[in-house]
Parts: structure tokens; C-alpha cells; sequence
């Protein structure tokens, strides 16, 4: 009951009519920041930060959520038209989504990721407003010891997760966590790596680095690769048929499932649910030989998953403070600036903010659904806007990003070094997520360490003597040889293979 | 130079050297003056050294032949484009304009080779570099030109570099987007935005 109270004034929080034109304004920006390729959600959310300056706290995370979830919705929609997708998460979705629009199915398909974005979103707000009390009740008795272990799990999760070199992923870390110590040491006022610049002193502002790592970056790597002009299909018709309605119900329900555990779980994100989800619909499925040839079932499981694994994400978010993956690091950085800082605290005292966003979700995803399904047609033609144009306005969207925030060129100087800092990691297969949330981990680990220190009056068993923090730990250790059992796995295998040949 | 065949090596002793240098500036963070049991300077100090370990770790890491990948990871993707950058796009060291220019200069003779008809200022690499240096004109002229006036230059000269040949939409885009732009951050989000030359 309590919770249905809850949410009832969670409702009358998005229902202000000011509130639904924010959830309204994020989910459309997100849909067509998420659909170009190469923009995704994490710089659909760096850009759009600085219009929640002055805003409530409430509002602008509805706002942000919108953005989010929003633009791996949008994202499904280049994946399926032009086969790049916009979106990491929507990867899995070209697979069947491609080969429908060569068919000429563009619109079945496009409808079927609507549909399934929609209820995979829909379900797992639901799993988050079921999950995301208890877990906030759980994580009121967290000390410091305790933060500073979930904050090392959350890192070292996302840099295993990341398909790139396990070395690389925790180089990007480290020099996160170097970035974010510059500046004041607010616990005893010593000035560290400020070389002299006064402009360091109240540290390098998150919201430059993501901008310069994620957008402006994404500039650069696309003057590289070059464009490939692709053809764009006839969309076709959008509706569906009862058969294929059948057989998309059971995988999107699961997939839906599979998304929102996979979104709770630190370091796993989008992407990842919708490779389970398209993999593990491709086992259970008897035509599985049909997957990647346009079957339905690979569109609707690996959509479900995502949205589903976006809204799983907000979960360590709200109630713990800790963010999950790159995005919600971005997230944590935008509310950070309003000078709210999620947590079990916020979840007690900011019920409006907790309660609120959970109540937008809804609102969302519908919005979503009505803005998709008849705008499809239309928003296909955003895909046609000149590359020139596009790389253009994005350099432009960064600039006025940051210079809206500080309104100081040192710090466009600093987003344009980011900007070449990012193009060099994607060059070199350095990733980026790890960094960006070790920029915005790294201040807050650092106190939580001393703390638990000073508690302890500086011994270093505290980590070790409390049950939660040495579990956290400990799963923190065993992530970070994931990469390498995998590789034994896969070494495995192939033996099996050559010695069967 | 057999050392230095693979990005991994040359990386792996650029990390090397930014270690040392962490460290030495950790080392030199001055004690604050009560006793406190963790000062500023040992988180730099344990960074200072992990990156040292790491960069050992690097430089014996075997290469991937690594893909640029076209769309943005959320958390992590799979690489999309079958561009593969071969071993001497690879060489270049970092991020820095220099690096860059040394690969693009061997990018150069790699698509000259290929293909003569791109000319000088359509090579990859030099789009870059020319954008970077317009970007940073940008910021030079940003609060002394105004926002508008600089906004709008830069966007129709970018978009014109990048190879858009239709001017009149050009312009109409640069004009519209910096003047909507100024309008509505300055008006409707009370956001400062420099006036520049031109007062409206």
C-alpha cells in the first residue's frame, strides 16, 4: 500500500503541467539526439544540461531521465533504417532489424522495437519502484567503509565489462580518478595538481570532460572514418499482424526481465542486456536459424532489453548514489551540480525527486510510444541531415554547453583538450565510460576512504572487518578476472573445435 | 627502434613517464599541519603508482588490431565499422595535435597511394587538425565577436570545410541556429551570452 501511496504522489509530481512538458522535451530530444548515429545517450545528456540550470532538481531529472531512456528508443530507429546504430544498446537490434528493412518491412520493424521499447520500459519501472525502497532501506545502515567498496565494485565492474583490453579500461580509470583530485582537497585546503592555474582550483568540471570526451570526440572520429552515404529503405507499412503479435509477447516479457536485472547489476548497461536478450531468444526460439535473417523475435528481445536495462540502471542510482555505468555517472554529474546528491538520504528526505522521476517513467515511455509510431515517417528524415551540418552543430551544441556553465574560455580550451584526449582513446581502444565514472566516483571515494579512516582512527582493517564492505570487495576482485576466465573459456573451446576437426 | 613497433609499447612508456611525473608532484604535496590519518597526498601517491604498474602492464600487452567504431558506447559496444586503422595510422603516439599530424602525414602517402583525386584538404586527418584550429579561432573570437557573429561564422565556414556546397542553407542554418540559440538561452533561460560588437 505504502508504495501505491507513494507513487499516487509521485503522480501528482509529473502531472504539474510543467513537469509533463519536461518529460516531454527529454524523451523528444533523446529520440532525435539518440537516432544520428554516433551521438548516444551520454552526450544526448551532456548537451541538454544546460538547460536544467536553475531548474528544480525534480524537473531536471525528469527531464534527464527522459533524455535517457529516450535516446535508446531513438536509437533503434538508425539501427534498423541505416543499419549504424545510434546507440551502443541498439546494436543487437540491427541484426533482424537490417535485414526486415531490406525487405521492405522498415515500418514492421520500427514498430515492433516501439512496441517492445515501450513495454520493456514499462515493466521494469515497475521492478525499479518494487526494488529500489528496499534496497535504500538496506543501504541507510552504509558507512563510509561500505560507499568506498561499492564505489570500488562499481569501477572495477564497468572496466571488466567493457569489451576492450582490461589494462586499457583501468588506465582510463586511474587517469578518471587523477582528473577528479585536482583542484582544492576540500578535507584540509592543500592545492593538488593546480600547477599555478587559478582556474583549477575548484576542479575540472565533469560536464566539460563529458562533453569533450563523448561528443566532441565522436567529431573528430567521424572526420576520420569518413561517412558512408547510406541508402535509406521505403519504410512501408507500420502495422502488424495478430501471429506476429503472438510471437513477440513470451521473448519480450523475458527479455524485458533479463534487461531490468542486467541494468541493476554495476557496470552492466544497455548494451550488454541487449546482447543476452537477442542471444538468449536465439537459443530458446525453434526457428533460431532464422535469427539475423530478419526474424521479428531478434527485434523485439534485444529492444525490450534495453529499455528495460535503462530503467534498471536508475536503481543503483537513486537509492545508493552510485552510478551503474557511464550514462548514469553523467546523470549523478547533471544532479551534482543542482547540489542533490541521490542516495538513500535523498530517497527519505526528497521523496518528490524519487518518487517523481518514477512517475515521469510512466509518462515517458507512453509519450514515447504516441510520439513514435505516427512521427516514424518523419523522424526517418532527420537522418538525412548533411554530415557537414551535423558535425558542425555539434561542436557548437558542446561550446555553448560549457560555456553556459562557467562562461570562462579557459574552460572551452579545456573541452576542446578533452575533445582530443576522447578521439585519441577511441583510437587506441581506451574506453571511456571507465573514465567518466571515475571523474565523478573519484572525489567522492577519496572521502569516503578518509572518513572510514578517521572512524577507525586510521586503521586499515575497517574495509576488511565489515561484512558488507569486504563482499563488495571482494565481487570488485573477482570482476576484474572476468576478462581473463573468459579468454580461458574461449581458449577452451577452441581447442575443443581443433581437436574435433 | 625495435622497441617501439606496436601503439601498445609507445603508449605503455608515455603512461610510464606521466607516472613518474604523478609521483614526483605527490611527493611534494605539502603535510597538512594536524595529524590526520590519510593527508592529501596519499591518494595521488597510490594512483601515481598504479598507473606505474599499469603502464608496465601496457607496454608487455600484446595489440589488438583495434576497429574505430563509428556510434558511441553506452557503457561498451562492439565495433561497427570494418575500418580497420592499419599499423601506421597506429603509430602515432597520443592525442596531441603533433601526434596526430606525424600519422596524418603518413596517412597522407597511404591515400595518396590509393587515391589521388582526394585533395590535401580532404584528408582525414588534416580535417582534424583544421577543426581543431577553427575551433580554437572560435574560442578566441567567442566573447569578442559576440556569440552570434562568431557562432554564425563558424558554422557556415565548418560546414562549408566539411563539404556542404549548398550556400544559401548553409547560411540560412548558421544564421537561424546562432541567432534561436541566443535568443532563447539569454531570454527564456536568463543564461549571459557575450553581446559582442552587435547589440540587439
Amino acid at each position: 500500500m505504502e508504495t501505491l501511496d507513494s507513487l499516487f504522489y509521485g503522480f501528482s509530481v509529473a502531472l504539474q503541467w510543467e513537469n509533463l512538458i519536461f518529460v516531454f522535451i527529454g524523451v523528444l530530444a533523446g529520440t532525435i539526439i539518440g537516432m544520428l548515429p554516433g551521438l548516444g545517450p551520454v552526450s544526448a545528456i551532456a548537451i541538454m544540461i544546460p538547460i536544467t540550470f536553475g531548474m528544480n532538481p525534480a524537473s531536471a531529472l525528469i527531464l534527464m531521465a527522459g533524455v535517457y531512456y529516450g535516446a535508446i528508443f531513438g536509437g533503434s530507429t538508425s539501427s534498423i533504417l541505416l543499419n549504424a546504430p545510434g546507440v551502443a544498446g541498439t546494436v543487437a537490434t540491427s541484426f533482424d532489424g537490417y535485414p526486415l528493412a531490406k525487405r521492405g518491412q522498415a515500418g514492421k520493424a520500427l514498430a515492433i522495437a516501439a512496441y517492445s521499447s515501450f513495454v520493456g520500459g514499462t515493466v521494469s519501472i515497475f521492478g525499479l519502484m518494487l526494488i529500489a525502497p528496499l534496497l535504500a532501506k538496506f543501504a541507510v545502515s552504509f558507512g563510509p567503509a561500505e560507499y568506498f567498496a561499492l564505489m570500488v565494485l562499481g569501477l572495477t565492474a564497468v572496466v571488466s565489462l567493457s569489451d576492450k583490453s582490461l589494462v586499457k579500461g583501468l588506465i582510463a580509470a586511474v587517469v578518471g580518478v587523477m582528473i577528479s583530485i585536482i583542484g582544492i582537497d576540500l578535507q584540509t585546503g592543500t592545492l593538488r595538481y593546480t600547477f599555478g592555474v587559478s582556474q583549477l582550483y575548484e576542479g575540472i568540471e565533469f560536464l566539460i570532460v563529458a562533453l569533450g570526451i563523448f561528443a566532441l570526440a565522436e567529431v573528430f572520429v567521424m572526420l576520420v572514418n569518413g561517412g558512408q552515404k547510406q541508402n535509406q529503405h521505403h519504410i512501408g507499412s507500420l502495422k502488424l499482424n495478430k501471429r506476429e503479435v503472438k510471437e513477440m509477447g513470451p521473448p519480450v516479457i523475458r527479455s524485458s526481465v533479463l534487461g531490468f536485472f542486467t541494468g541493476v547489476l554495476p557496470g552492466a548497461g544497455a548494451t550488454i542486456a541487449s546482447f543476452l536478450g537477442y542471444s538468449v531468444e536465439k537459443r530458446i526460439a525453434k526457428d533460431g536459424d532464422t535469427f539475423g535473417k530478419g526474424n521479428v523475435k531478434g527485434v523485439a528481445a534485444p529492444e525490450a532489453a534495453n529499455n528495460a536495462a535503462c530503467s534498471g540502471s536508475f536503481v543503483p542510482l537513486l537509492t545508493l548514489g552510485v552510478p551503474g555505468s557511464g550514462t548514469t555517472a553523467v546523470l549523478l554529474g547533471a544532479l551534482l551540480i543542482m547540489g542533490v546528491s541521490p542516495g538513500p538520504l535523498m530517497f527519505q528526505d526528497r521523496p518528490d525527486v524519487f518518487w517523481g522521476v518514477i512517475a515521469s517513467m510512466y509518462i515517458g515511455n507512453i509519450f514515447l510510444l504516441l510520439l513514435n509510431l505516427p512521427l516514424i515517417p518523419l523522424f526517418a528524415k532527420i537522418l538525412e541531415i548533411p554530415r557537414a551540418m551535423l558535425l558542425s552543430l555539434i561542436i557548437v551544441f558542446c561550446m555553448i554547453g560549457v560555456y553556459g556553465l562557467s562562461f570562462s574560455l579557459f574552460d572551452l580550451g579545456l573541452l576542446l583538450g578533452f575533445g582530443l584526449l576522447g578521439f585519441g582513446m577511441r583510437m587506441y581502444g581506451f574506453p571511456a565510460a571507465p573514465l567518466i565514472l571515475a571523474l565523478i566516483l573519484g572525489d567522492i571515494m577519496e572521502k569516503s576512504m578518509r572518513q572510514a579512516l578517521q572512524i577507525s582512527q586510521g586503521d586499515w582493517m575497517v574495509f576488511i572487518h565489515k561484512p558488507i564492505s569486504v563482499t563488495l570487495l571482494g565481487l570488485a576482485l573477482l570482476s576484474l578476472f572476468i576478462p581473463v576466465i573468459n579468454k580461458m573459456i574461449k581458449r577452451k573451446q577452441k581447442a575443443n573445435i581443433e581437436m574435433k576437426a | 627502434m625495435m622497441v617501439l613497433k606496436t601503439p601498445n609499447r609507445v603508449m605503455g612508456i608515455i603512461f610510464f613517464l606521466l607516472s613518474i611525473a604523478y609521483l614526483l608532484y605527490a611527493f611534494n604535496i605539502p603535510q597538512f599541519n594536524l595529524t590526520v590519518p590519510v593527508d592529501s597526498d596519499l591518494f595521488p601517491k597510490v594512483l601515481g603508482f598504479m598507473l606505474l604498474v599499469l603502464s608496465f602492464a601496457l607496454f608487455f600487452e600484446k595489440d589488438r588490431t583495434e576497429k574505430a567504431t563509428v556510434s558511441l558506447k553506452e557503457d561498451q559496444g562492439r565495433p561497427q565499422t570494418d575500418q580497420k586503422i592499419t599499423e601506421s595510422d597506429q603509430k602515432s603516439t597520443d592525442s596531441t595535435d603533433e601526434g596526430v599530424y606525424q600519422a596524418q602525414q603518413k596517412n597522407h602517402i597511404d591515400h595518396d597511394a590509393n587515391n589521388e583525386s582526394i585533395s590535401r584538404w580532404q584528408q582525414p586527418y588534416m580535417q582534424v587538425i583544421c577543426t581543431v584550429l577553427f575551433t580554437v579561432l572560435y574560442i578566441a573570437l567567442f566573447e569578442r565577436l559576440g556569440f552570434i557573429l562568431s557562432t554564425g561564422i563558424f558554422l557556415f565556414g565548418t560546414t562549408y570545410f566539411f563539404g556542404y556546397r549548398r550556400h544559401l542553407i548553409n547560411l540560412a542554418v548558421a544564421l537561424s541556429v546562432s541567432l534561436i540559440f541566443y535568443f532563447v538561452l539569454t531570454k527564456a533561460l536568463n543564461i549571459y551570452l557575450p553581446q559582442g560588437p552587435l547589440t540587439i
